[in-house]
């Protein structure tokens, strides 16, 4: 089912999701950049749709927190501590790659063993995404079939057409959210004029990696140089690893509790460009060079996702381009392992 | 029960705000002292350097002089586990800048009668002895101090995860200070655990909790000068926190 809401009428729809018992996240406008934020009822007006590509990797973060708490050990008990599974999120204005690195992270949460945590929250999460209205220098989602348009994964989705958005359902849960919330029905002109927004949209995008063999190309890659050379300019910081959707690694620690004298083991965000992470016992360390840290990260996306979990684990945001204080871009690094480019 | 740590805190070269780390921790201390035993402690109380051996040390500061190297190897002796605590303790911190100007030069900048001062060369602890566990920053994070003392009451090995300032600051969600505003940020290099505290509030890393190891800070600094930022802050940047012998500029 296709409905219209207006544009003006945004921040109406933001409040009836809140009086719907979720807790909302949204993208608001700061200085520079788009980022999710929890909206308050009395913040619905600083819901801003007009953004490419928000500074975190939104549902990521819903999923998997930066920082949580997994359980806690008191007096020889351990207690885990699951997230409420009666608790209601909603998300609104997830863009189409990040609604697709959900759905790889879902290959990698909930399959067995399935993460009891994540599938809380996953349960628990209401869906609302944007089709992408514009593409900056940076998106390459078309190399993979991940945007700037969504088929499937949302339990509602959103097309801006200037004064107006389309609305269109892809679950029950989507339905019943709008069952009460009085929208035009859309025509086939507002479907054909989402049809010709997308057109236009994939025609910005500038950037792409060629997937064709990728996989073999990758492997008989291993040893080139470039490598080395990425070493030299890549700082080591994991900023890739932490605003990337897909990536999925943790650290854990046990961490003292003072006032119980217990125990509470944290889960935090971890990154493969850090030293520690193939650290093992008395020191040794699988990948002790930058140079093939690096090359996990690239070939983690381009390559080893294939076997691990069927598909390439890149969507195309180009947050890890974006972000890298370095300059080192992805599609470029395969286009040049491909002889594409110089 | 385990037995109570027995604990000294000493202090070298520094400006003791490591130490007042651990007298705020306010209603952790009273916790934090239950399983604690302070042997000796000169900020609150005027005893003599202990004789008899500490489970544990915490040495603030920098070691500058003679003295200060033969009590240092003093308390090394006493002590089971040695933990440098703070900037200075860990890499010489602020005091280190001196290392790379003719001696008494910045000791002549800084007071109006230098010929009082009796210092040298300023180095981290490892310079003369074996270091067991670090507390990084300028100051220390107190979250970390009282993770770091349970888990010696509990006769394990503290851990401070090997993560950047620059990915606390991307799980905080920030906008980039050096992308979006060109300015030098040590975040891509820097020891985290403060959360990232600088640049969450608007101010480029200064490097306090030193480089982490595995990273590139040569790559860091090409990064600065393709993006404009002038030699002069790039040098003032590598100084101020000891990154510079790491660089080797």
């Amino acid at each position: 089912m296709s409905f219209i809401i207006k544009r003006e009428d945004i921040p109406h729809f933001s409040r009836h999701v809140i009086s719907k018992g979720y807790t909302l996240f949204a993208p608001v406008k700061g200085e520079f950049k788009h980022s999710f934020k929890k909206i308050a009822e009395n913040q619905v007006e600083d819901v801003s749709l007009d953004f490419v590509r928000t500074t975190m990797p939104p549902l990521k973060s819903l999923l998997i927190p930066p920082r949580e708490t997994l359980l806690k050990i008191r007096n020889g008990k351990v207690e885990e501590t699951l997230p409420d599974a009666t608790s209601r999120t909603a998300i609104l204005g997830v863009h189409p790659c990040d609604v697709n690195a959900m759905s790889l992270l879902e290959r990698v949460y909930m399959d067995r063993p399935k993460d009891p945590y994540f599938e809380a929250r996953r349960k628990s999460l209401l869906v609302i995404a944007l089709n992408c209205k514009t593409a900056d220098e940076y998106c390459f989602c078309t190399s993979f079939g991940t945007g700037p348009s969504l088929e499937e994964g949302f339990d509602l989705l959103l097309t801006d057409l200037g004064d107006r958005f389309l609305l269109e359902t892809g679950s029950r849960k989507g339905a019943e959210l709008i069952s009460d919330f009085y929208m035009p029905r859309a025509t086939s002109t507002d479907i054909l004029e989402k049809d010709d927004t997308i057109r236009r949209v994939k025609g910005m995008i500038r950037r792409h990696v060629n997937t064709a063999g990728l996989q073999r190309i990758m492997i008989g890659a291993l040893y080139n140089p470039i490598w080395n050379e990425l070493a030299g300019m890549c700082t080591g910081c994991g900023a890739c690893n932490m605003v990337c959707p897909t990536c999925f690694c943790f650290n854990m620690t046990d961490e003292p509790e003072l006032d119980s004298g217990g125990t509470v083991r944290i889960r935090t965000w971890d990154g493969c460009l850090l030293w520690e992470y193939a650290e093992v016992a008395l020191g040794g360390n699988f990948r002790r060079d930058l140079s093939a840290r690096i090359r996990q990260f690239v070939n983690h996306k381009m390559n080893y996702w294939l076997n691990q979990y069927g598909s390439l684990g890149c969507v195309g945001c180009g947050r890890c381009i974006e972000q890298c204080p370095a300059g080192i871009d992805i599609t470029r690094v395969v286009a040049r392992l491909r002889g594409e480019t110089p | 029960m385990v037995d109570k740590l027995k604990v000294g805190v000493f202090k070298l070269t520094s400006c003791s705000g490591c130490q007042m780390v651990l007298v705020h921790l306010e209603e952790s201390l009273l916790e934090v002292l239950k399983h604690i035993d302070l042997k000796y402690f000169r900020m609150v109380s005027d005893d003599d350097l202990p004789n008899e051996p500490l489970d544990a040390a915490l040495v603030e500061g920098a070691v500058t002089n003679e003295e200060e190297a033969a009590m240092l190897k003093k308390i090394r002796r006493l002590s089971r586990f040695l933990v440098a605590t703070g900037a200075c303790a860990a890499t010489g911190g602020v005091n280190a800048m001196k290392n790379i100007t003719p001696e008494g030069e910045v000791e002549s900048i800084v007071y109006s009668s230098p010929e009082y001062v009796r210092s040298g060369k300023a180095f981290g602890l490892n310079e003369y002895v074996k270091v067991d566990a670090y507390l990084y920053g300028c100051p220390i994070d107190r979250n970390e101090l009282v993770n770091t003392l349970m888990s010696l009451v509990l006769r394990v090995p503290p851990y401070i995860p090997g993560l950047t300032v620059c990915m606390e600051c991307k799980m905080k969600g920030n906008e980039c200070v050096f992308l979006t505003r060109r300015e030098p940020c040590l975040g891509p290099v820097t020891v985290g655990g403060c959360g990232a505290l600088c640049p969450s509030n608007n101010v480029a890393c200064e490097g306090c909790r030193g480089v982490l190891k595995g990273t590139n800070v040569n790559g860091l600094v090409s990064a600065w000068e393709k993006a404009g930022v002038s030699p002069e802050l790039i040098r003032i940047k590598l100084r101020k926190y000891t990154v510079y012998p790491v660089a080797g500029r």
